[in-house]
């Protein structure tokens, strides 16, 4: 189990000096599970899910389909029971899932992924997306992208849009979007390839940003709060940003694991 | 053995493992020239006519794109991305150990540990006498005679259909019930495609059989067996004989051959631990390792000793390299 960081220091808070367009410290934890086939454990900063995922197995009979695999989706809650609001989050991670993992390779399967929220600060469901798309890299359910998710918030005065709002933020909020996009990697534009150019250490994590590409269609996107077309579209451009980052530290997350198994 | 009574509590210290590995093989030094693909890296082709695509690949645009994270792996053309831990996939002619999970109509539905489960049909099983004919209406009300629900079996993989379902078949004296020994799982990436997947070490007097599936069988050695396996080696002619003397219920095993079974599944428990393969030569050389330093059965898994075979495994590594 490796654990990696990435980002401003520990309790970062935009009084403490955070700039908008700025994420929380990222952690990544993989093969957290010995049970699961595959685990990841997403932190970022406050808020910390962890994701399992179970598959491709045989499905119930009931659930089967026969011409491809069927996504099934648990979220729970750190307290209490799930709301409504939970199963609606369910149906929306479980639609993201279905976009990126080709169903119709594996049929009568299913696959199911199980996401509990470990601590809650703010973007719960941009880090349990996080750790879902972690947990599958983990479990080698083959995917057709790898994506990344990211929260932004519109201050009540309607001046700025903060990237990764803690809980507090949210709650001050005048609107909050979550925002998926898939990403990957154009290594013919990296100098070096994937392996070298990250063993070199600070030299790989900018040869690895000028490659991240993302896509400028997104996977999925949920809204709380009241807001204008305007603000929404900055809000999708900004999320973009946010989303290039973290999928530049998933990336060099994966490499440092890579290498350290590859060696034994 | 020892006594009983004491029970031993360790703290997970999650990342242990992975220390101990990289203090042993001296990590930090070692060259990483090992390309690994993400999600969606194209993988190159040049330089290649054809190419065959494989497991963890798909082909979008006419560009080769990896669909898994893993290293990307080259065979003559074949080109497929292997993952550090995935589930086990079946292929033809693989010998696997699977566990009865279900009885239904003419076939019995038995766990591989995979994708999906595997059917067994009754026309793919091994008659006792090694008659071939019809099987008739009251074979099939008779199945639970042959194999019950819950009970292991070892097989071949007779096929695999292309939406994934696999079929199984026991068609040989060597397949059939497993009983009376320990079952340990290992991840199937660990376990190489061999010629041979069952090994009697007769030194010892246990049975071993390696399933591709990451389910490995160990048994103490019934002579019985013994002979059945070594006649269905060389032929099928002895086959009736064969046959009558499995039926005879085994003797229970002693206490000498349950802690020799017992070493053997640490032994295996010990690789899957430090991630390194399972085959007989490194079981053995564990098991020898673990009999050399007089280490205690339940002692195996304990860091020191897994220490001192990640040490023995750098030795023979850098020996072998020096060659």
């Amino acid at each position: 189990m490796e654990v990696d960081a990435a980002g401003p220091g520990p309790g970062s808070s935009r009084a403490r000096g955070r700039l908008s367009t700025q994420l929380r410290t990222l952690v990544c934890e993989r093969s957290v599970l010995d049970r699961a086939d595959g685990s990841a454990r997403w932190t970022q900063e406050g808020s910390s899910v962890l994701a399992a995922v179970y598959g491709p197995r045989q499905a119930k009979i009931q659930k089967e389909d026969a011409e491809r695999a069927v996504v099934e989706v648990v979220y729970k809650l750190r307290a209490g029971l799930q709301g409504h609001e939970d199963r609606s989050l369910e149906l929306e991670i479980r639609g993201i899932l279905e976009g990126v993992i080709p169903l119709g390779m594996h049929p009568r399967t299913s696959i199911m992924v199980v996401l509990q929220v470990l601590q809650e600060d703010g973007s719960v469901l941009s880090c349990a997306l996080n750790a879902a798309c972690a947990a599958l890299v983990d479990a080698g359910v083959p995917m057709s992208s790898m994506y990344a998710s990211v929260t932004c918030a519109l201050t009540a005065d309607e001046r700025l849009l903060l990237l990764d709002p803690d809980a507090a933020e949210e709650q001050a909020a005048k609107a909050r979007f979550c925002f998926t996009f898939p990403h990957h990697f154009d290594l013919a534009k990296a100098p070096a390839d994937g392996g070298e150019g990250a063993a070199a250490g600070g030299g790989g994590d900018t040869a690895a940003a000028a490659a991240a590409i993302v896509s400028a269609a997104a996977l999925g996107s949920r809204s709380f709060g009241s807001f204008s077309s305007d603000q929404l579209l900055d809000a999708f451009q900004l999320a973009r940003l946010g989303c290039e980052r973290v999928a530049v530290f998933a990336r060099l997350s994966l490499t440092k694991s890579f290498q350290a198994a590859s060696s034994k | 053995m020892s006594a009983a009574g004491a029970v031993r509590v360790r703290q997970h210290q999650p990342g242990a493992d992975i220390a101990l590995i990289e203090r042993g093989l001296g990590v930090h030094d070692a060259p990483t020239s090992t390309i690994f693909v993400c999600v969606g890296d194209e993988i190159s082709t040049e330089g290649q006519d054809g190419f065959l695509r494989g497991h963890g690949t798909q082909v979008v645009d006419g560009k080769l794109v990896a669909t898994v994270c893993g290293v990307v792996e080259r065979v003559n053309k074949l080109i497929y991305v292997k993952t550090l831990n995935s589930r086990y996939n079946a292929e033809q002619g693989d010998v696997v150990v699977g566990r009865v999970a279900d009885i239904a109509g003419k076939a019995w539905r038995v766990d591989l540990k995979s994708r999906q489960e595997s059917k067994l049909l009754l026309s793919a099983v091994h008659l006792p006498g090694g008659i071939q004919r019809r099987r008739n209406a009251e074979d099939e009300l008779n199945m639970r005679a042959f194999f019950r629900e819950g009970e292991l079996i070892s097989a071949e993989v007779q096929s695999v259909h292309a939406d994934g379902s696999v079929a199984l078949h026991t068609r040989s004296a060597k397949y059939g019930k497993l009983t009376h020994g320990q079952l340990v799982e290992v991840p199937p990436n660990l376990i190489k495609r061999q010629k041979q997947h069952f090994h009697t070490l007769e030194a010892l007097g246990i049975e071993l059989i390696i399933g591709c599936n990451g389910l490995v069988w160990v048994a103490p050695l019934r002579p019985d067996r013994a002979a059945a396996a070594a006649a269905a080696a060389a032929g099928g002619a002895g086959d009736a004989a064969a046959d009558a003397a499995a039926a005879a219920p085994p003797p229970p095993p002693t206490k000498g051959q349950l802690e020799v079974v017992c070493r053997m599944a640490n032994a295996i428990r010990v690789l899957t631990r430090l991630y390194m393969p399972v085959y007989p030569a490194s079981i053995m050389a564990t098991y020898e390792a673990a009999m050399d330093r007089g280490v205690e059965l339940r002692d195996m898994l304990e860091p020191d000793f897994l220490e001192a075979v990640v040490k023995q495994e750098a030795q023979r590594r850098s020996s072998a390299m020096q060659e």
